[in-house]
């Protein structure tokens, strides 16, 4: 469907996509040429800041420092494994729901599937409660007594949401949507399970595991609340809970704030997950418009 | 070979799942090494706190010493500790992160902390402090420490409130700035004299409104008139007092002299910085303002708070660090030897001379020596031998949502712009109600 | 261990071995069951103890009162829900959470739809402009937070010394229950649009180009197949879009933990924010789960009921 399209026609496209993608990006504008600026600079501000002398040395200071390094760590090893537990999950589950046919299989979905109306806050306490009295962990005893289980450990960081229901069930939705013969043809072969999956479907869901990359990348990224809770030492902190400290502890000196100093951490925390975008992107509508986000 | 690889593949979606689970409930393992059996072990305590109440000076050489004495003090009885201090916030922030690390099972061995001792202490997670390590401290800042007449903490410093003037905002304003105001009318009339002179450079008053820092800076007016937010007891709420009343009245008054915004401000550094950097004359001010206005470089004086006609002069006591054990530690003897060394005389004497703080211990507060190095220190002391004071309330039951009650009502005069009456008459119903 | 023998079993037996015994032709005939379950119940047991647990936790929490520190919970009745619904702020949080929502989808769906429709139709730059509109999902909210506390503040917030250049009388917005509400929708629709955008992107290139070729052939104008072709083709997706906003509006937390903290004096607190509250600063943990309970069940007849009414308008 093409249409000949007058010039005011484009005009008016353009104008309101260019309008609202400036009105969308000027803060990322303003938080990193904030960051560049003097103290100075920032307060003579009229629409951005313009940094008379460019400040590169607050980058070169925030990594500078030890915390900072092991925040990146911390939080890069957390997204790797739930990046590999969700595409592993999700293939391997949505598989099953998708492919294979037996009794109880829907009842199984659905159950997994109301699950997601739960908010995460509401279970926060049984939640919390559960990982600190886990039995045999972190000093306790088999009543889950006399120790803080697996709270303020790795465990805490890496054992909650490993059913990952919401990239199961975009995985299921994608395989639906493929024709019954490849998995014929795999059975015919004589083909394995894990060979079924990681040598036929593996290949063919590429774009929404890209996405499902993505968004785990993001969500863990940016995951605050509960490592908020769950870890009070300096030494497992991730970068969310991490990096807004240091930012509440650059406000709190007694002297006068150096506020550029806090868009320039944001900025270091910004700078991964747009990477990651980025470097996927191209799969991410696609894999939307592949499952057919339709309820 | 399709065969194994099948298996193979179901085993490991099988073991890896339930490996996990296991795993983890292994994982932390090694680290309660803290076991009691290992006695011959050198100790680690963990003492919880804000190092940088006195942020001003926490770099200090003197400060780094107090650390040092406390070291060499504790290595007498226990070779070898190792003492780890972690800031974990102060105020609401360090209660939070208490409680979590209790109800998890991993608190520190040691905290200090304001406000909420006798709340931890009926909750049963504090160890009770034997009656002797306490008999050198002033009874005043001991108050906030005690349970059914059992102590549960050692105050480590104490405080109490005067009022902070700038000298170069009076000066600007063409006010003599050897005498600050003695009588709410005076401070009032200064106030709204150096906020029309400053025309949006300078302001009269900082008020704090928010929070239990504003309450904390509200509650000496209440009672300098004789109203509070309690009985004496601490049994039934008097928020609707007619003194009250009379004193967010004047408050609020006050908090129209403010610079712009500040009557918002949650941070306190902000708020009193604004004192300090001469954007206002007048705030209600700590023993811990001495040294922090002298790191800002502020010609700041101190003076008693000002008096109310037909009022008599009284106090809140702030600034009183309590230092308790947790229950679940597991070197209750160090623990308590750490606390009778903050009690002890020689360390207040040299905390207060290297933060200019007010030792709670009585033999600390009478040595001459500390006044001479800090003169400032002479008005609080002047303060403490001639004003009432107390601590803030300790409520019966449902404290912390007494105090929100409270504080909504506070917020809600001060920073809003809601009637006093309605305000406080709301707030009464609320707290009554939870206390039945 | 009976699920992994289970596991093993079936494995090794199902690839096509003529089955002899009777046992063996029953596994046969069950492969696929067993291939499943012996994947699925290791999930269900995960599932239950990290999902379904919890959840039937609060529900047993919302009966008692305790404060999760020492002894065990007090069972006390329906006192909490008794305190939902007469004392303290609940019910206005829990409705305040629902307005706050119903405003941020409007808007998100009304932009999301707005932008979707013109990057269809534009015909370069779609993609950098795409990633403009999705770069605020990408950063963490506390980080976004300590920015806007940054330039909001009262006392020297950018925001202020603006309004002071341009002229204004310098707006304190902390004292305004309005003007935080305003910042807090702003914030909450910048920060989630983007994904509106790209919802709404995939299901307009899922259209069927073939609807619009049989309007043009019935003399159909562009409007007309705005109208009658793209708009219902996008009505499963505003739906789902619908359903998990309106679940989600109960969810909002971020925003008024980290910018307003619920103030003015609670005039911004939603029900979120006050279970967190009453949960980890209280540790009122009866309440904080029968007001978790409440919110459950509002969710839960929120969800049929969007449910009910997608079904009998698709259909």
């Amino acid at each position: 469907m093409v249409h000949k399209r007058s010039f005011i026609e484009s005009f008016l496209i353009y104008g309101v996509l260019v309008i609202g993608s400036i009105v969308m990006f000027y803060p990322f504008l303003f938080q990193v040429l904030a960051s560049l600026a003097s103290n100075r600079d920032y307060y003579a501000t009229l629409i951005v800041p313009i940094p008379t002398k460019w400040h590169v040395d607050r980058y070169v200071d925030i990594f500078l420092k030890p915390e900072v390094y092991r925040l990146y760590v911390n939080t890069f090893l957390r997204c790797a494994w739930y990046i590999f537990i969700t595409c592993f999950m999700s293939l391997v589950a949505g598989y099953v729901f998708s492919k294979l046919r037996f009794k109880g299989r829907d009842s199984v979905f659905l159950i997994f599937l109301a699950s997601m109306m739960i908010p995460g806050q509401v279970t926060l306490v049984p939640t919390y409660l559960l990982y600190a009295r886990w039995p045999f962990a972190g000093g306790n005893d088999w009543l889950g007594q006399g120790g803080h289980g697996l709270i303020d450990s790795w465990a805490a960081l890496l054992v909650g949401g490993l059913v990952p229901v919401y990239s199961i069930f975009l995985m299921k939705q994608m395989m639906d949507s493929l024709p019954f013969d490849y998995e014929e043809a795999a059975r015919v072969d004589g083909a394995g399970v894990a060979r079924t999956i990681f040598g036929i479907y593996l290949p063919m869901t590429k774009p929404i595991l890209a996405a499902l990359v993505i968004m785990t990348f993001i969500g863990i990224w940016n995951d605050y609340l509960w490592p908020l809770i769950a870890i009070s030492s300096t030494e497992k902190q991730v970068i969310a809970t991490g990096i807004s400290s240091l930012m509440a502890a650059t406000k709190q000196v007694g002297k006068v704030p150096d506020y550029p100093s806090i868009f320039a951490l944001a900025t270091i925390t910004m700078i991964p997950p747009i990477v990651v975008y980025l470097w996927l992107q191209k799969y991410f509508v696609q894999a939307f418009a592949m499952t057919g986000v339709k309820g | 070979m399709k065969r194994s690889r099948k298996s193979w593949f179901v085993l490991t979606v099988v073991m890896v799942a339930s490996l996990l689970l296991a795993a983890c409930s292994s994982t932390n393992k090694p680290e309660s090494g803290e076991s009691p059996e290992a006695q011959n072990d050198p100790v680690t305590l963990t003492v919880w706190g804000q190092p940088g109440i006195d942020l001003p000076t926490n770099v200090d050489k003197k400060n780094q010493e107090i650390y040092r004495f406390i070291q060499t003090e504790m290595e007498k009885k226990y070779p070898g500790i190792t003492i780890d201090y972690v800031g974990k916030g102060w105020g609401d922030d360090l209660r939070q992160n208490l409680m979590l690390a209790t109800t998890a099972g991993n608190p520190p061995d040691i905290a200090w902390g304001e406000d909420f001792v006798p709340e931890l202490a009926k909750l049963g997670v504090l160890s009770e402090v034997p009656a002797d390590y306490a008999k050198d401290l002033a009874e005043g800042p001991m108050l906030a420490a005690k349970l059914d007449g059992k102590n549960y903490a050692v105050s480590g410093m104490t405080g109490i409130f005067a009022l902070m003037y700038n000298k170069d905002v009076m000066k600007k304003a063409g006010l003599d700035p050897d005498s600050p105001p003695k009588t709410w009318d005076e401070w009032l009339d200064m106030s709204k004299k150096i906020t029309a002179a400053g025309k949006g450079e300078y302001y009269g008053s900082v008020v704090q409104t928010v929070g239990l820092g504003g309450t904390f800076r509200i509650a000496p007016f209440m009672r300098q008139l004789g109203g509070d937010l309690t009985t004496q007891d601490w049994q039934s709420i008097t928020f609707n007092s007619p003194e009250n009343i009379k004193a967010l009245t004047f408050l609020k008054e006050l908090s129209l002299t403010a610079p712009s915004g500040s009557t918002a401000l949650s941070d306190e550094n902000a708020l009193y910085n604004l004192v300090h950097h001469g954007k206002a004359a007048f705030g209600v001010a700590g023993p811990w303002h001495i040294s922090w206005s002298q790191a800002e470089k502020c010609d700041c004086g101190f003076t008693p708070l000002p008096v109310p006609d037909g009022g008599k002069r009284a106090n809140v006591i702030v600034g009183n660090t309590l230092w308790f054990v947790l229950k679940q530690s597991k070197n209750q003897e160090a623990a308590m030897e750490y606390l009778r060394i903050i009690a002890s005389q020689e360390y207040q004497e040299k905390f207060a001379l290297a933060t200019g703080r007010m030792p709670s211990n009585k033999a600390a507060i009478a040595n001459p020596e500390l006044v001479n190095a800090i003169p400032q220190l002479t008005i609080y002391g002047e303060i403490v031998e001639n004003e009432a004071a107390a601590p803030l309330p300790v409520y019966p039951k449902n404290g912390p949502k007494v105090w929100e009650a409270w504080y909504k009502a506070q917020e809600s005069v001060l920073v809003g712009g809601k009637p006093i009456d309605a305000a406080i008459a709301e707030a009464q119903k609320t707290a009554e109600e939870l206390l039945k | 261990m009976k699920n992994r023998e289970i596991a093993s079993t079936g494995g090794a037996v199902s690839a096509g071995i003529p089955p002899s015994s009777r046992m063996q032709k029953w596994i046969h005939r069950h492969r696929e069951g067993i291939v499943g379950y012996s994947i699925l119940s290791p999930m269900l047991l995960y599932f239950a103890i990290f999902a379904i647990f919890p959840a039937l936790f609060v529900i047993y929490l919302s009966f008692t009162e305790w404060t999760g520190i020492n002894g065990l919970p007090a069972w006390v009745g329906l006192k909490n829900f008794r305190a939902f619904f007469t004392q303290g702020d609940y019910v206005e949080t829990l409705v305040r959470a629902g307005v706050y929502g119903i405003i941020i989808l409007f808007f998100s769906l009304i932009i999301g739809l707005l932008i979707a429709l013109l990057l269809n139709q534009a015909r370069f730059g779609s993609g950098a402009i795409r990633t403009i509109w999705y770069l605020p999902v990408l950063v963490s909210f506390a980080v976004v937070a300590q920015m806007v506390t940054t330039l909001l503040n009262p006392v020297d917030g950018l925001a202020k010394q603006m309004m002071i250049r341009f002229g204004m009388e310098p707006i304190v917005f902390q004292e305004s229950a309005l003007w935080m509400s305003f910042w807090l929708i702003v914030i909450t629709v910048w920060k989630g649009v983007g994904g509106t955008v790209i919802i709404y992107l995939a299901g307009l290139q899922g259209i069927d180009t073939t609807l619009y070729e049989a309007a043009k052939v019935d003399g159909a104008n562009r409007l007309n197949m705005f109208w009658h072709v793209t708009i219902p083709s996008l009505r499963p997706i505003t739906m789902f879009l619908l359903i998990t906003g309106i679940i989600g509006s109960f969810q909002i937390f971020e925003p008024v933990q980290l910018i307003t903290y619920g103030g003015p004096h609670g005039e911004t607190n939603i029900i979120l924010f006050r279970i967190y509250q009453d949960a980890f600063q209280s540790f009122n943990f009866g309440m904080a789960s029968a007001s978790s309970v409440v919110v459950l069940v509002v969710t839960l007849i929120l969800s049929v009921a969007q449910y009910r009414v997608s079904q009998r308008k698709v259909t």
